[in-house]
């Protein structure tokens, strides 16, 4: 069973815009020093998802693969010290300026050249530009079919079932392989790595292909959609803290506010 | 231009939140035909949808919908017309389709656009919000070639239907049978009371309610408020409340007249779907705590020992209410 989770590093979601920088001559927000980049929260749920997936088979692997330029790898590591066998990358300064085309386009060679995979994992969306859209593009150029937003596999027999999270409720999905699976925060917390198995990450090398040995040109690769800026909104918006010498008093005083104002 | 706007209704009812696609055109301000391809809703208000065109596809309310259905169907009906911009709104179905579509058609796609800066001859300019709600970007595509678009929810008012109905043609759904899945079981949880996106009031929990019980409270309050129970993922995750209250990039995105919330902080995650509410109130015991750049009230406490307060002169000034009466 050969599996392969898409990662993306990204600027710390929980970290508030303060401490967050725009660089715009890359249009990029980054993390101000001493706060560091994480690996998307969903696709770190993706590795969690994989994981428990691999258990059912013997003779299973998981490759990690992610692109970008410059990319920390300690950062990009971490799925390896949870457990994941080995990791591929493609780094190149053209990366960061691309859309999701380019993006979709480069891990699907990558999976092409390193594969063929029975199952893609990726997280439902990343939290820097939240465009939600690259598995669909794998799934679109690799002619694969997509499950969005998985929160449980089971085997059965020579199918899958699957537990598809929607709006209301839940989906049960039956599939065959090859299948790319979407997931985030329904699969539950990803465990943690071990000591040995931070120990085992730090000693494995990182396979780095480059554009030009998956035979991709940059004009191929022209971004379509672009970014012409980035910026924080200005927030105009001033709180009123609402005073009393006690939760009674401030409760009171709360709520004859918004008596007042008809809200309630 | 040549408009296609996609509708997608998946429990038998028109949703009427699509009709902010048309506001959404009116803000183009040029000259357009508009065609819609509505899946599933009632006929007599999808004849009302104020375009040009209507094109329905019914469905079969006992069948679940398969988005690759929907793809399918659509990619077909666009090889017969041609369209100058594709416009999706935010839907489980949608969300699927819309992404797929503009890669299998090879036609750029900008997913939660929020506001459009200006379309000239060479180029379309449109904002979204990026990084959960923390920051934005503008975007700038081609538009003298075809574009696939997402519009933000409630980021534009939902148009008027038309007095007066419009023929309706209807197509077939078209069943993709490869590169597809089979959904073989759907289980809908409808929770009690007041409906999360039809709610004035939205009484929401967080982290800081710390557990089941305090959702008890949570619930009470919204009650006395007639409101519906939303929370963050934290609590979610925490499985302290159904996934279905989930408000947030990733859940439920809603704009009632009051958004109440006991132990939020506010993640940039969270605030993408709460922050076009009119009146946010927070509670919080972190006075740094980011929901309160973006609340009108703010209240500095506990919030299981603040709710209980409310909740107690509610029932006080309801009482009063009665003797009065």
């Amino acid at each position: 069973m050969k599996i392969c989770v898409c990662i993306k590093e990204v600027p710390d979601s929980d970290v508030p815009s303060n401490k967050l920088r725009i660089d715009q001559e890359n249009n990029k927000i980054i993390p101000i020093e001493n706060v560091s980049s994480i690996v998307n929260g969903f696709d770190l749920n993706a590795v969690e998802l994989a994981l428990r997936f691999s258990e059912n088979y013997d003779d299973a692997s998981i490759s990690i693969i992610s692109i970008g330029n410059d990319l920390t790898s300690d950062v990009i590591k971490k799925p390896l010290a949870m457990g994941a066998d080995d990791i591929i990358t493609c780094e190149d300064p053209i990366i960061d300026k691309l859309d999701i085309y380019g993006i979709s386009f480069i891990l699907s060679k990558i999976i092409e050249k390193t594969g063929p995979y029975d199952i893609i994992f990726c997280g439902r969306h990343a939290s820097d530009f939240d465009n939600a859209s690259t598995p669909f593009g794998i799934s679109e150029i690799l002619s694969i079919p997509l499950i969005n937003i998985v929160k449980n596999i089971t085997i059965k027999g020579k199918k899958l079932l699957i537990d598809r999270v929607i709006t209301d409720g839940f989906q049960t999905i039956e599939a065959d392989l090859p299948l790319i699976i979407t997931t985030g925060s329904q699969v539950g917390d990803p465990r943690y790595p071990t000591l040995r198995g931070i120990m085992d990450a730090s000693k494995k090398e990182i396979k780095k292909i480059t554009l030009n040995e998956l035979g991709i040109s940059e004009l191929s690769i022209a971004p379509k959609i672009q970014i012409e800026k980035l910026y924080f909104p200005e927030n105009e918006n001033k709180v009123e803290i609402i005073k009393g010498s006690n939760n009674k008093e401030k409760a009171i005083n709360l709520l004859s506010k918004l008596k007042e104002e008809g809200v309630i | 231009m040549n408009i296609l706007s996609v509708i997608i209704n998946e429990n038998e009812t028109f949703n009427l939140s699509s009709l902010e696609i048309f506001s959404f055109i009116d803000e183009l301000k040029c000259e357009n035909k508009i065609t819609s391809i509505v899946f599933g809703g009632e006929k007599s208000v999808i004849a009302k949808i104020p375009c040009d065109e209507i094109v329905y596809v019914p469905l079969n309310s006992s069948v679940a919908l398969n988005p690759n259905d929907v793809l399918f169907s659509i990619d077909k009906f666009m090889d017969n017309n041609l369209f100058d911009l594709i416009i999706f709104q935010k839907d489980d179905i949608s969300n699927y389709v819309s992404p797929a579509l503009s890669f299998r058609k090879k036609i750029p796609y900008l997913p939660d656009v929020k506001k459009i800066i200006s379309k000239d001859n060479k180029s379309f300019k449109f904002v979204r919000p990026v990084h959960g709600e923390s920051a934005e970007g503008i975007y700038s595509v081609d538009s003298t070639s075809p574009l696939i678009i997402k519009i933000r929810k409630s980021s534009f008012e939902p148009k008027q239907l038309n007095e007066n109905e419009k023929p309706v043609n209807e197509i077939i759904l078209n069943k993709n049978l490869e590169k597809s899945f089979k959904i073989i079981e759907t289980k809908k949880i409808k929770p009690k009371g007041i409906q999360l996106d039809d709610a004035d009031v939205v009484i929401s929990g967080g982290r800081g309610v710390g557990s089941s019980e305090g959702f008890e409270k949570i619930k009470e309050l919204a009650n006395l408020l007639n409101g519906a129970v939303g929370a963050s993922r934290a609590a979610v995750e925490s499985e302290w409340i159904e996934t279905s209250q989930l408000v947030g990039l990733t859940g439920k995105w809603i704009n009632p007249a009051l958004y109440f919330t006991f132990g939020i902080s506010g993640a940039s995650q969270h605030l993408a779907g709460c922050i076009n509410s009119k009146n946010i109130v927070a509670v919080n015991t972190d006075p740094e705590a980011s929901i309160f750049n973006y609340s009108k009230y703010g209240i500095i406490a506990d919030c299981n020992e603040f709710i209980a307060e409310v909740i107690e002169e509610i029932k006080n000034m309801n009482k009063r209410v009665v003797q009065i009466v």
